[in-house]
């Protein structure tokens, strides 16, 4: 599976990489954007088939990629990953298209079984 | 007197010394076992159980007893019984001192009744200091979010000792602003002992110093803390939006126009500036 992670916190990359390398989901291929600019023009050359996505970035915001990445490629997978859990957020970004909202600080089965379930 | 613990307390009443205060501490934390660790002392759960538990704790606003039957792993009646053979363990900072021959009983309670005595007063004018500050019950929230999840997040404890307004401080702060229906520019200040082991907890890794790798965690530790202040007054129909969390250098820190909220923790201070 190829997962796209996006967040400018390179602690989180890290994070979700040693998170599902201990929860043994290995079969994996990353790829890492920092901005939501960064994971919008990843979308056409990396092909991911889950991203999990930050709102609050510089640049560009995950909702604002969102958007893109869902006119793009509708049927990649995109779990948005943010502390910013507020009702209109998380409504907004499931609107557009998210298949889930995990509210940060998250939890580490929580994060992990959504990315088994996308495999 | 700012609001402080027993032990600074005496410690700048010089009725112990420094070292004392250290030894006291450190020997009431070896003999104060946690649910946990008694747990696995009576060979009710594994190690790696409990770790298990801890880390469902700190994601999940619950306490250990109800993570553990959530779990399955611990019953109603064993969560009973470890309670009971806590509360029976538990050893008192004053009856540590006492037992280390630091201080006589009759002066332990001579100094008891003195320091809550001044405790009182100092809660009562720090309540009033914040209720003056306060629009909108916004600057509550905002500590109430901090002093609940930074337990969860780091595994200690923090209390709010002083209010302020400062002039001059030193080292990295990490800022972020709320915009939208509420105006909140939200900074912390943790001191280098602080902000490594809120590292060490986050990433279950060990840092020697405050590096690149400590600032960015500093940076989403704020994001996370205000990302639940806007998730907390969103419930009220707030709509808010957060702007990236910034490093800055004290000097280019616009000090004045804040108001500083100092935290105590184990590991040393925690500075909290908000200005609405």
């Amino acid at each position: 599976m190829k997962l796209l992670i996006v967040d400018d916190a390179k602690l989180i990359h890290f994070l979700i990489k040693k998170i599902l390398t201990a929860k043994e989901i290995t079969d994996i291929t990353y790829a890492d954007a920092y901005n939501g600019q960064e994971a919008v023009d990843l979308i056409d050359t990396f092909k991911p088939d889950l991203v999990l996505l930050d709102v609050v970035m510089p640049e560009k915001d995950g909702i604002a990629a969102l958007k893109e990445i869902k006119e793009k490629s509708p049927s990649t997978n995109v779990i948005m990953v943010s502390s910013l859990g507020t009702e209109d957020k998380v409504s907004e970004a499931i609107k557009l298209g998210a298949n889930a909202f995990i509210q940060k600080p998250f939890d580490e089965d929580e994060l992990a079984n959504h990315v088994q379930n996308s495999i | 007197m700012a609001i402080k613990f027993f032990g600074h307390y005496l410690l700048d009443e010089e009725i112990i010394t420094a070292q004392q205060l250290t030894e006291a501490v450190e020997y009431q934390s070896e003999k104060n076992l946690s649910l946990g660790e008694i747990a696995v002392r009576e060979n009710l759960l594994t190690l790696k159980d409990a770790e298990t538990i801890n880390n469902k704790q700190r994601i999940l606003d619950k306490r250990f007893g109800e993570v553990s039957i959530l779990l399955g792993l611990l019953t109603q009646e064993q969560i009973e019984y470890l309670l009971v053979t806590q509360k029976k363990e538990k050893v008192f900072f004053g009856e540590v001192l006492i037992f280390k021959e630091f201080i006589s009983e009759q002066e332990l309670e001579k100094q008891l009744a003195l320091f809550e005595e001044l405790q009182q007063i100092e809660v009562v004018a720090l309540d009033e200091k914040i209720e003056a500050l306060d629009k909108d019950n916004i600057i509550k929230e905002t500590i109430g979010v901090l002093q609940k999840l930074y337990p969860r997040i780091v595994h200690d404890y923090i209390k709010l000792v002083s209010v302020e307004k400062e002039s001059e401080n030193n080292g990295i702060i990490v800022v972020q602003k709320m915009r939208g229906d509420i105006h909140l520019d939200f900074a912390l200040q943790p001191e280098d002992p602080v902000a490594l082991a809120i590292s060490q907890k986050f990433l279950k890794m060990d840092f020697e110093s405050v590096d690149e790798m400590v600032l960015d965690i500093i940076s989403e530790f704020v994001n996370v803390i205000l990302g639940n202040i806007a998730v907390k007054l969103s419930a009220n129909s707030v709509k808010v939006d957060l702007t990236p969390p910034a490093i800055i250098k004290s000097e280019d820190f616009q000090l004045k126009e804040y108001f500083s909220f100092n935290f105590t923790t184990t590991q040393g201070t925690l500075k909290l500036y908000l200005k609405l």
